[in-house]
């Protein structure tokens, strides 16, 4: 199989640039709007240094000339649909891991298209002739090659069928995809630069030093590469697990080790843009005996504090009777703010012909077919907003009678009265809440805010 | 209206309390209450504070605890209703503290039983087990625990606690409550509950609960109280909110009544030195003191004896005669078991230190005032500070917890404080804050201060116009309150408190850290206020850098009988070469040398009591040397000055020339002229030194010096302050300093075998010190497996490096690793690998230290660090790489020079072969930078570039914004002046580890200088 990769590198870079020319070749950062923190740095700057979710402060000091620009992420969404939507008329399978990188398999096309230059050729065309965009397009045996080819293509590149390692070879190992840091450290000390060099080393030894679930990396590196295409993408699953040197009975250093996986499944997160929905901690004891326990993460989030939180109470729940030999952290996550995911609204035609059993049905199907996780269910962010109400108060400022629907009702007993002050830090909320029986026997409970509304909270008969 | 607060919490309740000790008493002394008392969570930490205050203020102080009760029974309120009940309210604290972990307090209520008497206890607050009852509707529990209680402390000792913050279910606990005293027949008593003075001190309150549970304020809503209301509310709302239950606001007033206590205020009785029978401790020291005189002093010994007897009359009449002996059994201790001690500090000032062997400073020779020490006058108790051979500190500690069992001796606690970096950090993540942000802005502060941050200039040079938004103006504002707030408890350096009876009784007592040391609940400051006596036993790295380096000389030189004359050892200080000097080695001291020129004991005395703030912010420096260089007359604002000032020429230089010009000039005791100085050391005592300003002016005028003098002398010892040494500690400082000096000199390589040894250590990093050594020709072998012990060691007349060196490789790793290898040698990784079972990245560091360079020969690091894979996997028995498929073996490139020296330079923090500067050379060579060893042959004013590794950074506060750094090439040390405009232009490469600077040389009195203008980081 054939793979052709298309890329707009640095798309939201190069959007920017297409609304506003006087951009080019500036020192362009562009700044996440929630924080303020780098989206992405144009190739100059990121090559010295400057990466994403770096502070802005951080740049501006360390490289004051920096053009900053508050990032419009909606426009390069729509861009990046509008490129696969165009790829999509030379095929229809495409797959897409990130804004403007798209795979796709060139095999039903090789009888429409003269060759695979003629194929490239005209996608980048297309390609510029309706959006005006840079894009580069490769075709190569292998996702990887292809990836590291239009990376290189100029604006297109055709590699043969045997020729991958050839030109990978000179390549750094900065290519790989998403490595893990232990493997570059170690290949760094044994002094290997390139990923033409990484190739040389021998693929059993290889194995053996970095084992074998490091391998494909090595295999990446010698041109070959057996992943798939695979069109649909879903929120990853990150799995860190810790097996441990000597079995631990006591759990402070179980908890330690436990804080430090924590903190890298944060970073990982934050890396990848991801928010945690949920935390499962497994141990495994001596006896090889598993435990499994999980907690949803409310809100979802990325941050290493609330989640270290989370995962130090799992682990006391945790009751292992034999010492632990392995912890293992797994977090299922979730678009940073539901970024890219699909409310699917199911029954809105006939609301009234389903059940909350079929709905219940309907969703377990869902997650057979798409996995347990990929299907969430929407939190509402606020709670029902209180109801004004109309209170009459006494000179202490105690509630002696109130109308609700238009009826007045005499407050009968007042059982208790509480004040609640918080969230000073944010908006704040000031209230008094008093809990009353009235005339018709309701037990009220309403409470007076800061301006002196009242309000209604809840009423139970 | 008659209420009296008896729950309140001050900030010694470690991150649940606002108000210090003194502020909840000023605020009960606003609402007219004629008592209050202090209920922290689990401690006494503010007790003396809280006593001294309500003391001065005329009110009650009650001594009470909330205390922390274990398996979920909650809080309990205890208050000490007579001295009984103070000494079981300790016990329970002790007891409570060495059940849980360290800082955390869990008490076994069957405790309670053995130790209720002269206790009062209250319920407690909505975390006590009968209002947890009580919110759970469990009434029948409410009533078993109240019963219970009732029967341990008694029916009229123990309260129904009542509270009303406005919190849910406040009514209906307190009314159950009401039923409950109704039907066991128990008083019931309001409380207040308060953690802070104002409603508005409450989101300060919040803050602090993040911080103590590390959460974010978004994420701590559970824990945040959840409105304003635990405020100090006046006995007029207090009258209010408790409308109802009138009684138990008026059983306030019986409770204060009730409730008399005083404090265990010292000095302390101290465990006996076993004597002999009939034979008082007065006796036992004066017979010791009089006999080694007689040995000793061989002329004037009239006026020994004189001065001995005075000394002893005054030690007898304060009682210290013990204190004395048991310094002196301990000093004996550590002779016997030669581990090399010395005392320091205003103690050296005693003759009877001397003849005990505390100091090695001759008092009458040396012109040293007993009364710095002790006098009829002073009303605390003095401490005697000695210094032991650091490595060897805890075998003294030992010995004393030995010797006098360690219910009756502990240590002193620190409590530790907010200051700008931890208060900035710590309010930061509490509002959400990145740690990256915070980090950034931490590094630059200017001040340690917390309360300077508002102002902070650092910040705002990083932050920019973000310093005026409203959410860093909030974290700056509220980091500046928590300035001074204690964080947690630590440990005393030294101070240990030493008891003839339990000190459980006087001070509670909780475990440290560190395994068997426990610390009493009192920091050094409330011992001083309780005049408890405390004996400083302080580790020196230097005194064990010197007893090393004696070690390795044979024969082994006696350091006592050196004479401080040798003229090659002041001729070295005098040429600078002072690295690993105690005391002299510092940048400022580098610069004080040239002009100085120290050629006698005398002058070492003087030189280490030069550079301090005293002498400094005194601007009396200058004048000294200008005086000394014969640059400038010596003259004297009055000749009555002059048997005072005469040996530092006309300045004051000592806080003993404090006494001798206040005797001299005003008349003053001795004793009246050391409380004249201890008030201009603590400048809040503002009565206290205007009565001595007229007795001072008053004395002066009647001896015929006129009243503008008198002021001007008066406003040179307020200025001088108390921010100097005394005399004693100077001298017996100056002893240690020509110690190392003179074996720098006669003995370098084993001297820096000693420094080596005891890092950190000094002004310098290790690796300045070998450079250093390495420029005065001092070989070094590399750390081998083979040969390097723990630390460095002497092998054919160069230093061996230890073990130590390899980063990551801790105490216990090399004691098995020397342990293993005297069992057999290593013979291979896997060998290694298998007996030591070290991590992946502690074998790197060992690989790339070149430690196993010799395990293979014929193989490159990166080839054994390929390997050490494959020696993880080998199993036990089979031989280094006999797993290894030949045709698998990866074909790796050998490290390049300049490589292998970065890797080993990483895994070791020291190089051998060249200066870590050497990694820059091209850079450096590209900016044509000067050596620093070339600038002496350079002209003042000369522009230059210098280049080199950041040794140390200062910014001493006398210096008014100026910085310093000191800069390190491979051929030396240059001291760089950063002025503040400058600075504020370059405040991140100030920061970095390798910089070029660019400025002009300043050569001013011999010492050189540069003054930057550009900074470059590498």
């Amino acid at each position: 199989m054939r793979i052709l990769c298309m890329i707009l590198d640095q798309l939201p870079i190069e959007v920017e640039i297409q609304r506003n020319p006087q951009l080019a070749k500036k020192p362009l950062v562009l700044l996440r709007p929630c924080n303020q923190r780098v989206l992405m740095a144009a190739k100059s700057l990121h090559d010295i240094g400057i990466s994403p979710g770096e502070l802005r402060r951080n740049v501006e000091q360390r490289y004051p000339n920096a053009f900053f620009l508050t990032a419009t992420e909606s426009l390069y969404q729509k861009k990046h649909t509008k490129l696969k939507n165009i790829l999509g008329r030379f095929c229809a399978n495409i797959e897409s891991n990130a804004l403007g990188e798209f795979f796709t398999s060139t095999t039903m096309l090789s009888k429409i298209f003269k060759s695979e230059d003629d194929l490239s050729t005209k996608v980048v065309q297309q390609i510029v002739a309706e959006t005006q965009l840079p894009v580069t397009v490769a075709i190569a045996g292998n996702k990887f090659t292809a990836y590291c080819a239009s990376l290189q293509a100029n604006p297109t590149c055709i590699i043969p069928t045997g020729k991958e390692a050839d030109f990978l070879a000179s390549l750094p190992l900065t290519y790989l995809i998403n490595p893990p840091s232990e493997l570059l450290r170690r290949l760094n000390i044994f002094g290997i630069k390139t990923l033409g060099e990484f190739a040389q080393l021998p693929h059993g030894s290889v194995v053996r030093q970095f084992g074998p679930e490091l391998a494909h990396f090595h295999d990446m590196a010698c041109g070959n590469d057996n992943r798939i295409l695979n069109p649909f993408t879903y929120p990853p699953t990150i799995i860190l697990s810790k097996t441990l040197p000597d079995s631990l009975s006591n759990i402070q250093p179980a908890q330690n080790i436990l804080q430090k996986l924590t903190a890298h499944l944060s970073q990982r997160l934050k890396q990848s843009g991801y928010h945690a929905n949920t935390l499962t901690l497994s141990t495994t004891d001596e006896e090889e005996h598993s435990q499994h326990i999980s907690a949803s993460v409310k809100p979802p989030t990325s941050a290493d504090i609330p989640l270290q939180h989370i995962s130090s109470n799992l682990l006391s729940q945790l009751t292992n009777t034999s010492p632990i030999v392995k912890i293992e952290l797994k977090a299922y996550p979730l678009h940073e703010w539901h970024k890219n995911t699909h409310q699917i609204k199911l029954f809105e035609q006939h609301k009234n012909k389903y059940s909350k059993h079929h709905i219940q049905k309907t969703i377990h199907s869902l997650k057979q077919r798409f996995g347990e996780h990929a299907i969430q269910f929407a939190d509402t962010l606020d709670p029902p907003k209180p109801k004004k109400l109309q209170v009459h108060c006494d000179t202490t400022g105690t509630p002696n009678k109130l109308q609700i629907r238009k009826q007045t009702h005499v407050v009968k007993y007042i059982h208790q009265h509480w004040r609640v002050q918080s969230h000073w830090w944010g908006k704040p909320i000031e209230r008094d809440y008093y809990q009353v029986n009235i005339s018709d026997g309701r037990l009220i409970t309403l409470f007076c805010d800061h301006k002196k509304n009242w309000f209604l909270d809840r009423a139970i008969h | 209206m008659p209420y009296i607060e008896l729950h309140s919490h001050s900030y010694y309740s470690l991150l649940d309390g606002v108000p210090t000790p003194e502020e909840l008493v000023k605020q009960a002394v606003k609402w007219e209450m004629p008592a209050i008392a202090l209920t922290d969570h689990n401690g006494l930490y503010g007790i003396p504070r809280f006593w001294e205050a309500s003391q001065k203020a005329g009110i009650k102080a009650i001594i009470g605890c909330e205390i922390t009760l274990d398996n979920k029974c909650g809080h309990l309120t205890l208050l000490a209703e007579n001295q009984i009940g103070y000494s079981n309210l300790c016990r329970l604290i002790t007891l409570s503290h060495h059940k849980g972990k360290k800082g955390e307090a869990l008490l076994q209520e069957s405790t309670l039983i053995e130790n209720s008497a002269g206790l009062i206890a209250l319920s407690g607050c909505r975390k006590s087990s009968i209002v947890q009852a009580l919110i759970s509707r469990d009434y029948q529990t409410a009533i078993h625990t109240a019963s219970r209680y009732s029967e341990i402390f008694g029916q009229d000792c123990f309260f129904l606690e009542m509270q009303n913050h406005h919190e849910r279910n406040d009514y209906y606990i307190n009314e159950q409550i009401s039923n409950l005293s109704n039907k066991l027949r128990l008083p019931s008593v309001a409380t207040g509950n308060v953690h802070y003075l104002t409603s508005e001190d409450a989101p300060l309150h919040d803050i602090l609960t993040c911080i103590r549970y590390r959460l974010p304020l978004e994420h701590a809503i559970s824990y945040l109280r959840t409105n304003h209301e635990y405020y100090f509310h006046s006995p007029q709302q207090m009258e209010q909110l408790f409308n109802e239950y009138t009684q138990s606001t008026n059983n306030t007033l019986h409770i204060s009544e009730r409730c008399q206590v005083s404090l265990p205020f010292g000095p302390q009785a101290l465990p006996q030195i076993q004597l002999s029978a009939q034979m008082s401790a007065d006796d036992r020291l004066s017979k010791l003191c009089h006999t080694t005189l007689a040995q000793k002093i061989v002329s004037n010994k009239n006026k020994y004896i004189l001065t001995l007897n005075h000394e002893l009359r005054l030690i007898s009449e304060h009682n210290l005669a013990n204190y004395f002996l048991v310094v002196w059994d301990l000093i004996c201790f550590a002779r016997r078991n030669n581990i090399l001690c010395q005392g320091r500090g205003s103690a050296a000032n005693s003759l009877v230190a001397y003849l005990l062997g505390i100091t090695p400073i001759d008092p009458l020779s040396t012109g040293l005032v007993f009364e710095r020490f002790l006098s009829r006058e002073r009303s605390t108790t003095p401490d005697i500070d000695i210094d032991f051979a650091a490595d060897k500190r805890e075998k003294v500690i030992q010995y004393i917890y030995n010797k006098y069992g360690p219910e009756q001796v502990s240590m002193a606690c620190t409590i530790v404080t907010f200051r700008a970096r931890s208060a900035l950090r710590d309010v930061g993540l509490a509002l959400g804050f990145e740690k990256d942000t915070l980090q950034n802005a931490t590094t630059v502060l200017d001040d340690r201060s917390a309360s300077s941050l508002p102002e902070s200039e650092g910040i705002r040079a990083i932050i920019k116009e973000d310093f005026h938004s409203p959410r860093w103006q909030e974290l700056l504002r509220m980091a500046a309150l928590l300035e001074g707030f204690p964080r947690h408890l630590g440990i005393h350096n030294g101070g240990m408190i030493l008891s003839k009876q339990k000190l459980a009784n006087h001070i509670p007592i909780e475990p440290a850290s560190m395994q068997e040391r426990t610390v009493v609940q009192w920091d050094k400051d409330s011992l001083e206020l309780m005049n408890w006596i405390k004996l400083d036993v302080l580790g020196l790295r230097m005194l064990s850098a010197i007893s090393d380096a004696c070690a390795l000389i044979n024969p082994s030189p006696e350091l006592d009988k050196l004479r401080f004359d040798d003229h090659d050892v002041f001729d070295m200080i005098c040429r600078g070469e002072t690295i690993g000097i105690f005391q002299i080695e510092s940048r400022a001291q580098a610069s004080l040398i040239p002009r100085f020129k120290p050629r006698s004991l005398a002058d070492l005395t003087i030189q280490v009591a030069l550079i301090r703030p005293g002498p400094l912010q005194s601007n009396m420096v200058h004048p000294y040397l200008l005086r000394r260089e014969g640059g400038k007359p010596i003259t004297y604002l009055h000749p009555l000055l002059k048997p005072a000032l005469k040996e530092t020429l006309g300045v004051i230089l000592f806080q003993e020339q404090v006494l001798k010009i206040a005797r001299d000039l005003a008349g003053f005791t001795p004793g009246e002229g050391d409380l004249l100085r201890r008030s201009l050391r603590h400048k809040h005592t503002k009565e206290q030194l205007k009565h001595f300003h007229t007795r001072f002016i008053d004395g002066a005028q009647s001896r015929g010096v006129c009243a503008i003098t008198a002021n001007q002398i008066f406003d040179q010892l307020k200025s001088f302050g108390g921010y100097s040494f005394s005399k004693a500690h100077a001298a017996a400082f100056a002893v240690i300093t020509y110690w190392s000096a003179w074996l720098r000199y006669h003995h370098p390589t084993e001297f820096f075998i000693g420094v080596l040894r005891n890092q950190p250590m000094g002004f310098y990093p290790e690796h300045v010190v070998i450079s250093d050594a390495r420029r005065i020709g001092i070989r070094f072998l590399p750390v081998d497996l083979r040969y390097s012990k723990a630390r460095s060691t002497l092998q054919s007349g160069k230093i061996r490096l230890g073990l130590k060196t390899i980063r990551g490789l801790g105490t216990e790793h090399i004691n098995l690793l020397l342990q293993q290898r005297k069992l057999a040698p290593f013979q291979s990784l896997p060998d290694l690998i298998q007996r030591m079972k070290f991590t992946r990245p502690l074998m790197e560091s060992i690989i790339l230290s070149g430690a196993l360079d010799y395990l293979h020969p014929r193989k490159h690091r990166r080839q054994i660090l390929w390997e050490l894979t494959d020696a993880y996997q080998t199993k036990p028995g089979l031989k280094d790489l006999e797993l290894t498929i030949p045709e698998e073996q990866a074909a790796l490139q050998p490290m390049t020079s300049e490589e292998e020296f970065t890797s080993q330079l990483h895994a070791t923090r020291v190089s051998i072969d060249h200066h870590p500067t050497y990694l820059y050379r091209n850079v450096l060579s590209h900016h044509k930078t000067t050596l620093a060893s070339q600038l002496h042959g350079m002209n003042n004013g000369q522009k230059v570039k210098v280049g080199g590794i950041v040794v140390t950074r200062q910014s001493p506060p006398t210096a008014n914004g100026i910085r310093f750094l000191a800069l390190e090439d491979k051929s030396g040390l240059i001291n760089v002046i950063i002025h503040t405009n400058t600075y504020n232009s370059y405040r991140i490469e100030y920061h970095s580890n390798f910089v070029i600077v660019e400025g002009n040389l300043q050569i001013k009195h011999g010492a050189l200088n540069l003054i930057a203008t550009h900074i470059i980081s590498l």
